[in-house]
């Protein structure tokens, strides 16, 4: 019988292969848009789940707490200000009555290079002589202000009322902010 | 092939809309943001991350009547704490007392002197991990 249809020259050859081609081409066509569909269907489920936990998230967000957090956070000075804010953390220790003995601080010019990606910062050494509550209160104001980390710290006490402190702090900032 | 294009034009038509306000949630976002930004900006800046404000405010704020503190030394890898104690009992509550986390390793050292009281030194390192 395929041998017949093979042989066969008259039009309805033609027409049952051409039958069978179109027919191919729209199953293939249906199987396309079915997929496309059931992609698209998942897709729209993905984006009304992800728009829902958007609107939960926004009624849950508080941006009366985010501010005060960012409020608190100390921020790096700009480049033109490191030098006042040295100032500043030295008159805020002279406020509590923390004496200065020495200090040794690095300009911006002399400062570390900073490794890629992190913050530059200047270096300051001190040498302080007080009472233990003053420098206490002292160091809990020190790293408020600006982003100032201490690094290092020594404390010595030879009669248990007054205390000699080594310290070593950086104040960073932002290059090129003005 | 006529239902399959239809069911995907009508599954296209019906895309969900955002149902909460896009520019709203765009400033919230940005605010969120830049909070992270800055507290690991601040977080990055402290060597092994620790704050020495808070680390002399628990050795400070622990610390029993009778042990006088002579000397504190932070520094990110090592806090040392030394001092005098008539009572060497309260040196080993001391030290008990100190939280620096899971990963702190507190070791104290105790010596007798010649007048009766007791010399103690308080050693706090740390496990390799994040503090």
């Amino acid at each position: 019988m395929l041998e017949s249809f093979l042989n066969d020259k008259s039009k309805f050859r033609i027409m049952v292969i051409f039958r069978i081609v179109i027919g191919m081409i729209f199953l293939g066509t249906a199987f396309y848009f079915v997929s496309m569909a059931s992609d698209t269907l998942l897709e729209n489920n993905r984006l009304a789940s992800n728009y829902q936990s958007e609107k939960n998230w926004l009624a849950k967000f508080k941006p009366a707490k985010l501010n005060a957090i960012i409020a608190s956070v100390p921020k790096p000075a700009k480049e033109q200000e490191v030098e006042d804010v040295q100032n500043k953390q030295l008159a805020l220790l002279q406020k509590h009555h923390v004496t200065i003995l020495n200090v040794r601080k690095d300009s911006v010019s002399k400062g570390a290079a900073p490794k890629k990606g992190s913050l530059p910062f200047v270096k300051a050494d001190l040498q302080l002589q007080s009472s233990w509550d003053n420098l206490v209160a002292a160091l809990n104001e020190l790293e408020k202000k600006n982003l100032v980390v201490i690094t290092d710290l020594q404390l010595d006490s030879k009669d248990g009322e007054s205390v000699f402190t080594r310290m070593s702090y950086n104040i960073y900032y932002e290059q090129g902010k003005k | 092939m006529v239902v399959s294009v239809g069911a995907y034009f009508l599954v296209a038509m019906f895309k969900p809309e955002q149902i909460c306000d896009q520019e709203y949630l765009n400033k919230a976002l940005k605010l969120v943001n830049s909070a992270k930004q800055l507290t690991t900006m601040a977080g990055q800046t402290r060597p092994n991350n620790i704050s020495v404000c808070k680390v002399v405010q628990t050795f400070i704020e622990e610390i029993p009547a009778n042990l006088v503190v002579s000397d504190i030394s932070i520094r990110p890898e090592q806090y040392i704490i030394r001092g005098t104690t008539p009572i060497i009992d309260e040196a080993y509550d001391y030290v008990k007392l100190l939280d620096f986390g899971p990963l702190a390793e507190k070791n104290l050292s105790t010596l007798q002197n010649g007048s009766g009281s007791f010399s103690w030194t308080i050693d706090v390192t740390f496990k390799k991990g994040k503090k």
